[in-house]
């Protein structure tokens, strides 16, 4: 009997971990005044401080995903999403030796790398759930990624403030 | 019995799959374009007599007055003069200077210049547009960039006029 408690104790432990995210942004991203037909990186950018931080605690033996949405701006008139593009700035990772590291720093996501419109989702993701734990001996990773949103405003573009929610989910 | 139990009670430490969703509002400000340019400063009569009428000044298209407007909303231009044709002293009343023209042919608005208008000194409603123009604007080279409008002048000199040279200064006004 002692034996049995012990085996259901080690087979619910891996769900107990600090799993969460947060996000910086103060939930507001100002992309400030354009003209129809500007683009906003015109500007330029700053890759870190411009950027709305995610912060990721996963458990590293398991799989996970950040997936990114969005719908429509709404505003005086329709705007679509496809005007609006986002791409991951920088990141910082707790577990840098790891190969759940190497993952993700494969992924294209420094300045003038890949930017990405809004109909592919994910964001980021580990499927290889093979992975040792991290140098520390923490059984949870820390993740940190900066994005940044840039937008093609339309030629024809009528005037006015225009919105839209971007929705980051983590799942494990 | 406590095999089965045990490799469900694995299974469904597995499968818990955690789930968590924040929300960033990302807003943008489309700025206001409202414009009108016109594509000359000056329209010479030239030398006319007394008692001498001339119309469909200037010569060609007239004047081009175009408006650019991405607000989405009724825009109206008016036309007006500032002052009276003047040579010092000297006067030609607006009801001797008028004005006249005709909207381009992608234009889907109202044009009220019916031949017979003559110069006020308060503005007059010359076009109002269609709501297809409310928003006209669009830098696309390849498109329709806002309304063009083509104005042309007359005026009539007295028959008993002084000699000398006459100004006035013609406005357009955009409203909405």
């Amino acid at each position: 009997m002692r034996r049995l408690i012990l085996l259901l104790v080690l087979a619910l432990a891996p769900a107990v971990f600090p799993f969460g995210m947060s996000v910086d942004s103060s939930g507001l991203v100002n992309l400030g005044d354009l003209e129809p037909g500007q683009s906003e990186l015109a500007g330029g950018y700053n890759y870190t401080t411009d950027a709305t931080v995610v912060s990721m605690n996963v458990d590293i033996h398991f799989p996970w995903a950040l997936t990114i949405e969005a719908n429509d701006f709404v505003g005086p008139t329709n705007m679509p999403l496809s005007s609006l593009i986002w791409q991951v700035s920088y990141k910082v990772d707790s577990i840098p030796t790891s190969p759940w590291y190497n993952d993700i720093i494969n992924f294209p996501q420094y300045p003038n790398d890949i930017r990405r419109p809004f109909t592919s989702g994910v964001a980021d993701s580990v499927i290889n759930n093979s992975i040792g734990k991290a140098n520390n001996g923490s059984e949870t990773g820390t993740h940190i990624l900066g994005f940044l949103f840039h937008v093609n405003i339309p030629s024809n573009q009528q005037s006015g403030t225009y919105f839209t929610n971007v929705r980051f989910t983590l799942t494990q | 019995m406590i095999a089965r139990l045990l490799i469900g009670v694995i299974v469904l430490g597995l499968s818990m799959a955690a789930q968590t969703s924040q929300v960033v509002q990302v807003m943008v400000n489309v700025k206001s374009i409202f414009e009108l340019s016109v594509d000359r400063s000056i329209v010479d009569f030239k030398s006319m007599t007394a008692g001498e009428e001339k119309k469909d000044q200037p010569d060609g298209e007239g004047v081009k007055v175009n408006v650019k407007s991405n607000n989405g909303r009724p825009w109206f231009l008016k036309i007006s003069d500032l002052s009276e044709l003047s040579s010092a002293t000297d006067v030609i009343p607006n009801s001797q200077f008028s004005w006249y023209g005709y909207p381009s042919k992608t234009a889907k608005g109202t044009w009220f210049g019916n031949g017979e208008n003559v110069f006020s000194l308060t503005p007059a409603l010359a076009y109002s547009s269609a709501p297809s123009e409310y928003n006209n604007y669009d830098v696309d080279p390849k498109k329709q960039n806002g309304t063009d409008t083509f104005f042309k002048f007359g005026v009539k000199v007295p028959a008993k006029q002084n000699s000398g040279v006459y100004r006035s200064v013609i406005a357009f006004t955009l409203t909405e």
